[in-house]
């Protein structure tokens, strides 16, 4: 089997792994090397459907001695079997970096025998591509539940960001569909992870190199994307005072994925577990990945079923809220509404639940208000609180600012002035935000594929 | 406003001795705007399309302490003079003597301003619109009249015009940074032809010289005239200007490759082809949103997205399974 039939197989058998970012760590050129990496990330191309193509995504192998239900891969699955000699997988990496095809490696693995055995046979590869082929782009590699807790070090030396799937919202439903793991065997790697980053940066700041948080870049010009990749977004989240770029485990931090769809958990579910995995492990991301039922298991939802892209999307509208804005999980779904609103996104639907807290004065408002106003976000708000200091505020200031005013029309008042024809209503904003949004493409689409929606 | 006209002169014009920072060959221009600001006579400066050409045509416009209400600055190649203005055109012979000055307006405006106000200028300067050279004039008139603020006015009607095209050629960087395609060319080195909608080689050069420090490698972009040159080791790049013929003969480059590339361009494909999740394209989405980050105006030049041969392992995982029993059809 040639090296493009490899390819052929590993990278279909890598896809519906969701992350493909690049970003958390910025590395400068080095002598004899090749490649650097940036924080900001890059993403050289867009699939089909969209998503991004950033890194290189493919298995190592994907013959596999675990039967995980949903799996293409599993033990039982009747699929083509291939596997990268660590000299191929090197040597495609840096023709596609060359080329600028994309920024560096994600490289996960069926398991092959056992999972120790399975991340040998991965840090060979990404030795091989560090220290033989010099390799100094990115790479995020998959840690397998069940590997010991040296061969994780090791993997963390080499990669840039590592991550240990969830796979499911729950113990049980792991335990239904995933009979070769537990719940345990996936999460002692992000704690051990997590406690690995937290002492090299007290031992990094033991030695002086740290970087002052003062003379990082502060969040006063709101230029046009110049620099805004350097301004911090987020809203009480402790911020490391070590750069990235010092460290050598894991520099760019752990993420984690989770299907949603397959098995029965709730939103709200699934956004607490989100929430207590960001403070509990430091995670940078939370990806969830949507099912595609491809397999015929009565534990499944059948083949056919529509995919459920819109759930998807909501739960990273709501986790997007949870890292950038300050919102709990609490908040936008309770223990009487465990659903995120399909029709809403979670920011509007929580504003219209809100409307006590409403309108909104754009010229007094703190940062954390404008937040919340449906319509505003980071950079527009931080934006607004730029150009109040040198001028008093009007609707029209507010559109040259790039607030998306179709949403925050009735949630603001500009210098003490109401919108006319605003109206801040919970029935007339439902229906007109229900309305505006059923009569998208977006929604004509799903609504074919997913049937019809009951509203409320 | 002869207050803001005041504040943002040279330090030598407002002393009267504006002159002598100026060359002979461009003496007579201030001479000519001084006469039209003395009559009151409209005027429009044509200025090479570049961000010295600009910022040394607003220095010779401080020079002559011309009215920016009725001094226009544009294109030298694209003017089109209104009623009753007077025509000005700074001659190519002329345009490497706007150098000096436009660093000085540079300087002053860093000092003055900070980097959040060079930084707009430098991306609005590279972008392909009509209006630049003005929007840039206008803005730099404002900055020295405002100072640090400027960065914060961010509703001002000069900023938003600043902003608007800075944005539009930060927007173009980043697309010269993903889907910029380099060839390894039969006789060593790499080459990349690409064609963006503003002047991005050299704001985007660092980038490249950063990544691939280590290779030879030259990036072309035919439309601007504009090519980079890398050479393995160094840290930074070289740009330069090339007239039409030699852009087109560097062009002619870009196919000539070998087998091996070709090799590398197909698994490319291949590897892109099998990256697409069944269930979430445009019929299901109602509407194609790769377009909205990869706009077709860039598919010529993208490897991935050219017609090559499908391996027969094509497309197996999104194909629906059965469960066991099957014979296997690949191997390690």
């Amino acid at each position: 089997m040639d090296a493009m039939d490899k390819l052929a197989i590993l990278a279909e058998a890598a896809k519906f792994d969701a992350a493909c970012t690049s970003s958390g760590v910025e590395r400068g050129p080095r002598k004899g090397d090749v490649g650097d990496a940036r924080a900001a990330g890059c993403c050289h191309s867009f699939a089909p459907d969209g998503r991004c193509i950033t890194l290189l995504k493919v298995l190592m192998s994907n013959a596999c001695s675990y039967d995980c239900a949903y799996c293409v891969n599993r033990r039982g699955a009747s699929c083509p079997r291939a596997t990268f000699s660590p000299k191929e997988l090197a040597e495609l990496t840096i023709g596609f970096y060359k080329r600028n095809y994309i920024e560096g490696l994600f490289l996960s693995s069926g398991v092959l025998g056992t999972p120790d055995e399975t991340t040998e046979r991965m840090i060979a590869c990404l030795r091989t591509l560090r220290q033989d082929y010099h390799f100094n782009g990115y790479i995020h590699a998959k840690v397998i539940p069940g590997t010991s807790p040296e061969l994780v070090r090791r993997l963390g030396l080499l990669a840039d960001r590592l991550s240990s799937n969830v796979e499911l919202p729950s113990s049980a439903s792991l335990q239904a569909l995933c009979p070769d793991k537990d719940s345990r065997a996936v999460l002692a790697p992000m704690g051990q992870i997590a406690r690995g980053r937290r002492e090299e940066e007290s031992r990094l700041l033991a030695q002086g190199r740290g970087a002052s948080l003062a003379r990082r870049p502060a969040s006063g010009d709101m230029g046009p994307g110049l620099g805004g990749a350097a301004l911090r977004m987020t809203l009480n989240k402790s911020r490391s005072a070590v750069p990235n770029s010092h460290r050598k485990f894991a520099p760019a931090g752990q993420s984690t994925q989770l299907i949603v769809g397959a098995s029965p958990e709730t939103d709200r579910q699934i956004l607490r577990l989100s929430e207590s995995l960001y403070k509990k492990f430091d995670l940078k991301r939370v990806f969830f990945s949507a099912y595609m039922p491809m397999l015929s298991d009565s534990r499944l939802p059948e083949p056919g079923t529509p995919v459920p892209l819109r759930r998807e999307h909501r739960l990273y509208q709501a986790d997007w809220l949870m890292r950038y804005y300050d919102f709990s999980p609490g908040e936008l779904v309770t223990e009487d509404r465990p659903w995120l609103d399909l029709d809403l996104d979670p920011k509007l639907a929580w504003a219209i639940a809100n409307l006590d807290r409403f309108p909104v004065e754009v010229m007094t408002a703190s940062l954390e208000t404008l937040l919340r106003v449906p319509g505003i976000g980071p950079v527009g708000a931080r934006r607004i609180i730029a150009a109040r200091r040198t001028q008093r505020l009007s609707f029209d200031d507010l559109a040259s600012l790039k607030i998306t005013l179709k949403r925050a029309r009735p949630f603001v008042t500009c210098c003490g002035r109401r919108d006319r024809g605003s109206v801040l209503d919970e029935g007339y904003l439902r229906r007109k935000a229900v309305e505006d949004a059923r009569s998208t493409r977006y929604s004509h689409a799903r609504r074919e594929a997913e049937g019809q929606l009951s509203l409320f | 406003m002869p207050d803001e006209r005041r504040r943002g002169s040279f330090p030598s014009s407002e002393n009267g001795q504006g002159e002598e920072v100026v060359s002979a060959g461009l003496r007579g221009i201030v001479e000519s705007l001084v006469a039209a600001r003395d009559e009151g006579a409209p005027v429009v400066l044509g200025v090479p399309r570049s961000m010295e050409g600009v910022l040394g045509g607003v220095a010779l416009t401080y020079l002559a302490h011309s009215d920016p209400s009725s001094t226009r600055v544009c294109d030298r190649k694209e003017l089109q003079p209104g009623l009753l203005e007077r025509v000005l055109l700074v001659s190519e012979a002329s345009e490497d003597e706007l150098v000096p000055l436009a660093r000085r307006v540079w300087q002053s405006l860093g000092q003055r301003c900070g980097a959040g106000c060079t930084n707009r200028i430098l991306y609005a300067c590279a972008s392909d619109d009509p209006n630049m050279p003005q929007v840039v004039s206008r803005y730099v008139r404002l900055s020295f009249s405002l100072g640090r603020t400027v960065t914060t006015s961010l509703a001002h009607a000069d900023v938003l015009a600043i902003d608007t095209l800075a944005r539009q050629v930060s927007s173009e960087c980043e697309k010269t940074r993903q889907f910029a395609r380099f060839s390894h060319l039969p006789s060593g080195g790499w080459f990349c032809s690409f064609s963006p909608r503003a002047n991005t080689l050299p704001l985007c050069a660092q980038h490249f010289s950063r990544r691939m420090r280590g290779d030879r490698f030259c990036m072309l972009d035919p439309i601007h005239g504009v090519a980079v040159f890398h050479e393995a080791g160094e840290r930074t790049a070289r740009v330069a200007r090339l007239d039409p013929g030699m852009a087109r003969q560097m062009g002619e480059r870009a196919s000539d490759v070998d087998a091996e590339e070709r090799k590398f361009q197909e698994m490319w494909a291949t590897f892109y082809r099998s990256m697409e999740l069944p269930g979430r394209d445009a019929a299901s989405r109602g509407y194609d949103l790769r377009i909205q980050f990869m706009p077709k105006r860039l598919w010529d030049s993208l490897p991935e997205l050219a017609k090559t041969p499908a391996s027969p392992y094509a497309g197996w995982a999104s194909k629906p399974q059965g469960t066991l029993g099957q014979q296997r059809i690949g191997s390690a």
